[in-house]
């Protein structure tokens, strides 16, 4: 609802802003001048201007301007009669001609009108397609747009996980398994001696899911080169995960751009315009009925937190107490969880060394029990910790979001510290094999050189022997042992190993979930709702009760879920489609688990539509997690037996490799230049310029932004202060002069629905507890002193006072009783010169009913001028003081009980401004 | 049916109906075939809970308001056909081509004055606080305390009422209303 809302202003103020366009198309169209009387019928000469009849081609081209006419007409600023007139020409002019034009017109017409609802059937229809639609709407209409926000998020990350899939399965998975080599063919293909009892993890460590099994021949099938698909894919799924959520977060702020943070008559349109009278079936009703009143709760909750603002001084400190405490405890705890984590890995790497079939359950899977664990069971602290901070809830949400995030990456970093530990240990060990084996080689071709010498004719055979022979007679055991490892390491590739890492600590969330979301909800709940019969306090409304929906925790997990998928996706090809899986999986288990077990929060917040916070905490998440992999493909050796990459240096080698293979030589030279620091720098330069430029560029907009919006706001509220002028001239009317007292107190509303800062307002929640239900208490009207609205008296000018002119003298004498000073004045530029009574400051601060000119009749003259003046002298004025100034000192008379003040020129407003062009017109030079 | 409710009612009626409401001639016996399945006493009139069958009806928590705007233009107890239609007419949809058309018979302003009469309780042409407090209460039901409504009664006049008298006329109700989506809200699709 207040999405939709919220649309439909954007598009209104769309629509004003396109009636800026159309008003040049107007004037266009429009050959004379607005100000001349204008012609309207003008607006046909020009099609017609050739006299005879016009062709068909004209005719169009008039009819689509005429009906641009009609269309824009209503937003000039015209007087009424001539936007009839015009309009009557233009409505003339289409019945005419719109009837001439030939069928196959019409016939385009009806098509376009056929054309354009079959696309809104189309878009109907799509929209039945989108999955889960209705289950996140009535999650919504329950629980609020906080936890459907969840949901959404969800089903968002659903689409860019199926995407990822796609690109992985149809350039690395498909590839290989159509036309790369068959299971078994290589070493690497098949599962070894060992592992093949293990069954299903045997086989599986063996297959397409791991990065081991791919081969590194350079081309497949016709001609796929899938060691380079294979890097440019896990390239690729970063970049387009990049702009994905990019794209995402420029769109949410689109949106953010426009909508102003208060909302005008939140309430009256809460209450007035709710109901949905299209809705005619049950379900959505009830649905509906829902989403009332959790939006009436949303909106009384950001009531209630903006009066929490008046805190007194002793309430702030001891909040502010509360959250460095709360903070503090979250630190032990962060600490806490990483040191945990730390241990686990280490014991881990003991467990390592020793021999896997020896290890139990418990030990193979510790690190990422514990990890799950700890993912799940601290949130439920930072909860209990956040609330004591006392927070508005959606900044609560954040906190909480920010902390679980730190907790995620600290583990996923733990982790991966971990796991890259044990790469490099491998990779020394490997290391340490090639040495070994270069070692023998040499030996071995020492051997066959000194043989060569003996005997020319020596067979390989007798090679072989001798070889062997040396082996056994130098004993050396350092040979030995590097031909035993040569053996094992064929076994361990460390890619394989870090994606069986991942996959197992996806599945292991899953299941964790699955188990907590049980044991937690529903067993809970099942508990709660029957044990309640026989349970000697209320079991629902008191501890346990049902569980609620936690947003944090739950955003944070499907967070931390895909940054897993994204480390992991480069050693598990696969991966993406599990998630996809298991996110389909989440999206059921976690809609039933709410509708089914929770009830919704006790304060139920709005979640703002805009919010980019989600998608911030994604985009860290993906940097991160793109950070090891990059480390990878730059830095590490890979493993020699297996995967794509096998046989390189390192894997990023692959591109340089291509490029100087398979590309004109001319290329390979340019790239090799562009990647001296003599390109990369200035370039570097360069994109920080751009940066710097754009951000820059960025700020002016964004003022540029803000001043339209206050414009707006401005305008939005002038015309409502008209509306309001007006009917204060009828209360003038209708009552008398005594209360004005009264008038005045209401007047300083200013009546656009939002209310003036420091209103007091009513009251929400327990604090209101000292009225009675039946709200018996009227509603306060008083305002607070400091904050002072313009009422509409003061659009009367404030410096209003007496200047006496020549032209006044006569008057003047008629009132022997007054007196008067003789002044000589030398205008200063920019300044204009006005008396005020006495005592009067010439401030805006002054009470509209002090002024003098509203007790007209308390001064005698009025007569000269058709508005009585104030003190009855002449006209309120001012002096327009170039032109005093170019004749030099004046001398003025001032009345007595005024004085003389001199203000700045600009400080008047438009009331007085139609009187200055007389006065001007007066002469003074006659005095003195 | 369709073909025998057509038969009764006259070219002529239709017609005028027609013109009064701007409902299309199909539209017009397809609302006189519901109007006839509805008149359970078959005399030519609706009752009350006859009106309250309709579906949409029954499931609006203001259904009942809307019901009695049914009766406001007759002094009846009953509806006939006219009113009914006349009634109907207010909920038609706005053609995006009028707009602007004040008068017309669902036009925003028509829609707007509809449903301030619906919230009127005791047409007084003001909707005082109690009457947002009942509306309120029809609307959500007892999921929000009564000293919430309370709260929300006295911010709605607040926010609405420009000439602090503590109610909210139709001018002041229509300024409200002026940007909100309520001529959308208040349609309902008649088939052709």
């Amino acid at each position: 609802m207040q999405e939709s809302r919220r649309r439909n202003r954007l598009d209104r103020r769309r629509v004003r802003r396109m009636s800026r366009v159309e008003e040049g198309v107007l004037k266009k169209l429009l050959p004379k001048d607005e100000g001349s009387d204008w012609d309207s019928d003008d607006v046909l000469k020009p099609g017609a201007s050739s006299d005879e009849e016009p062709t068909e081609e004209e005719i169009l081209e008039n009819i689509q301007r005429q009906k641009e006419i009609i269309e824009a007409i209503r937003k000039q600023p015209w007087r009424m009669k001539k936007k009839l007139k015009t309009l009557k020409v233009a409505q003339d002019y289409l019945e005419k001609y719109e009837g001439k034009l030939s069928k196959s017109r019409g016939y385009q017409e009806a098509t376009e009108r056929v054309w354009k609802k079959i696309r809104r059937e189309l878009a109907n229809f799509a929209s039945f397609f989108i999955p889960w639609d209705t289950r996140i709407k009535t999650i919504e209409s329950y629980f609020g747009s906080v936890v459907a926000s969840y949901f959404i998020f969800l089903r968002w990350l659903f689409w860019i996980n199926i995407a990822l899939s796609i690109l992985m399965l149809s350039f690395v998975v498909l590839p290989e398994l159509l036309v790369g080599l068959e299971y078994g063919s290589l070493p690497r293909k098949a599962v070894p001696e060992p592992e093949i009892k293990l069954y299903t993890c045997g086989y599986l460590k063996f297959s397409v899911l791991f990065y081991g099994y791919y081969s590194n021949q350079k081309s497949i099938g016709s001609g796929y080169q899938l060691p380079l698909a294979y890097f440019l894919t896990g390239i690729g799924m970063f970049v387009y995960s990049f702009v994905v959520i990019l794209r995402k977060m420029a769109k949410n702020s689109r949106m953010a751009k426009l909508s102003t943070e208060d909302d005008q008559f939140t309430f009256c349109w809460k209450v007035f315009c709710g109901w949905d009278y299209l809705i005619g079936q049950s379900d959505t009703a009830d649905n509906k009925f829902a989403a009332i009143s959790t939006g009436i709760r949303e909106a009384i909750l950001e009531e209630e937190e903006k009066n929490k603002d008046e805190r007194s001084m002793k309430e702030k400190c001891l909040i502010l107490i509360l959250r460095i405490l709360a903070n503090f405890m979250i630190m032990i705890l962060l600490a806490g969880s990483g040191y945990a984590i730390q241990l686990v890995v280490e014991r881990s790497e003991q467990f390592e060394k020793m021999d896997q079939a020896l290890l139990n359950w418990w030990e193979q899977n510790e690190v990422s029990i514990v990890v799950s664990i700890i993912t799940i069971v601290f949130p439920v602290f930072f909860d209990l910790i956040g609330q004591m901070e006392k927070y508005h809830p959606r900044v609560m949400l954040q906190w909480q979001l920010a902390r679980i995030m730190v907790l995620n990456l600290g583990n996923l970093y733990t982790l991966m510290i971990a796991l890259f530990k044990k790469v490099n240990n491998l990779a020394e060990e490997a290391r340490k094999a090639r040495v070994a084996l270069d070692t023998l080689h040499q030996v071995s071709e020492n051997a066959s050189w000194a043989l060569q010498n003996v005997t020319a004719s020596g067979m390989i055979q007798e090679i072989l022997q001798l070889d062997e022979h040396m082996l056994e007679s130098t004993n050396d055991t350092q040979v030995v042992d590097a031909l035993t490892r040569l053996a094992g390491i064929k076994e361990q590739c460390w890619e394989t190993i870090v994606g069986q890492e991942m996959y197992k600590l996806s599945v292991f969330d899953m299941i964790a979930t699955l188990v907590t979301t049980i044991i937690v909800d529903f067993l809970r709940g099942l508990f709660v709702r029957f044990a309640n019969y026989c349970w000697c306090w209320d079991l629902e409304a008191k501890i346990p009760g049902y569980g609620e929906f936690g947003v944090a925790e739950n955003v944070l997990h499907l967070i931390y879920n895909q940054g897993m998928i994204w480390m992991g996706a480069f050693f598990a090809p696969c991966l993406p489609v599990l998630n996809v899986l298991k996110l389909i999986a989440l999206m059921y288990l976690r809609s039933w688990a709410v509708i089914m077990c929770n009830t919704p929060h006790q304060r139920v917040f709005r979640a703002s539509r805009s919010n980019n916070f989600y998608f911030v905490l994604l985009l860290i998440m993906l940097f991160l997690s793109m950070l090891p992999t990059g480390y990878v493909m730059v830095s590490i050796e890979p493993s020699r037996n297996c995967g794509p990459f096998s046989g390189r240096r390192r894997m990023f080698d692959i591109i340089p490799d291509t490029v100087q293979e398979q590309f004109p030589a001319w290329l390979t030279t340019v790239l090799s230049y562009m990647s001296t620091a003599g390109v990369i720098l200035p370039v570097f330069m360069l994109l920080v310029m751009a940066i710097y430029y754009l951000q820059s560029l960025v700020r002016s907009y964004k003022e540029a932004n803000n001043d339209l919006r206050i414009q707006l706001q401005y305008e939005r509220t002038e015309g409502k202060k008209k509306v309001y002028e007006m009917s204060a001239a009828k209360n003038d009317q209708s009552d008398g002069s005594g209360s004005s007292h009264v008038r005045s107190r209401h007047k300083a509303q200013v009546p656009n629905g939002r209310l003036p800062p420091g209103t007091p307002l009513p009251r929400f929640g327990p604090k209101a507890g000292s009225r009675g239900p039946g709200g018996s208490v009227g509603f306060q009207r008083a305002f607070s002193p400091q904050v002072r609205f313009l009422p509409v008296r003061q659009y009367v000018n404030p410096y209003e006072g007496v200047i006496l002119t020549p032209h006044h003298q006569q008057m003047v004498q008629s009132q022997p009783h007054q007196r008067f000073r003789r002044l000589q004045y030398t205008p200063q530029p920019g300044t204009r010169l006005v008396a005020v009574p006495m005592g009067h400051t010439a401030g805006r601060g002054t009470q509209p009913h002090q002024q003098p000119h509203q007790q007209p009749h308390q001064q005698p003259h009025p007569q000269s001028h058709p508005q009585p003046p104030p003190g009855g002298f002449g006209q309120q004025r001012r002096m327009t003081t170039g032109r005093l100034s170019a004749r030099g000192a004046a001398s003025i008379l001032v009345p007595e009980g005024y004085q003389l003040v001199q203000v700045h020129a600009d400080a008047g407003d438009e009331a007085a401004s139609s009187q200055e062009t007389s006065f001007v017109d007066e002469d003074f030079d006659s005095i003195g | 049916m369709g073909s025998r409710a057509s038969l009764l009612l006259r070219q002529e009626e239709i017609e005028e109906i027609q013109r009064e409401t701007g409902f299309s001639h199909n539209q017009i016996t397809r609302l006189y075939s519901r109007f006839t399945s509805l008149d359970k006493s078959q005399n030519g009139a609706l009752s009350r809970e006859d009106l309250l069958r309709i579906p949409e009806l029954a499931i609006n928590p203001l259904g009942e308001r809307v019901v009695q705007l049914f009766f406001l233009e007759g002094e009846d107890e009953q509806v006939n056909f006219r009113q009914y239609m006349r009634t109907l007419a207010r909920f038609r949809p706005l053609d995006p081509s009028q707009k602007n058309d004040k008068e017309g018979v669902n036009s925003r302003e028509k829609k707007l004055e509809f449903a301030f009469r619906m919230y009127d309780l005791d047409q007084d042409n003001r909707i005082s606080r109690d009457e947002v407090l009942q509306v309120l209460r029809m609307m959500v039901g007892v999921n929000i305390s009564e000293e919430q409504l309370g709260s929300i009664a006295d911010r709605t006049i607040l926010e609405a009422d420009t000439d602090g008298d503590q109610r909210i006329s139709f001018e002041e109700f229509c300024k409200a209303m002026e940007r909100s989506e309520v001529e959308q809200k208040m349609s309902v699709r008649f088939l052709d």
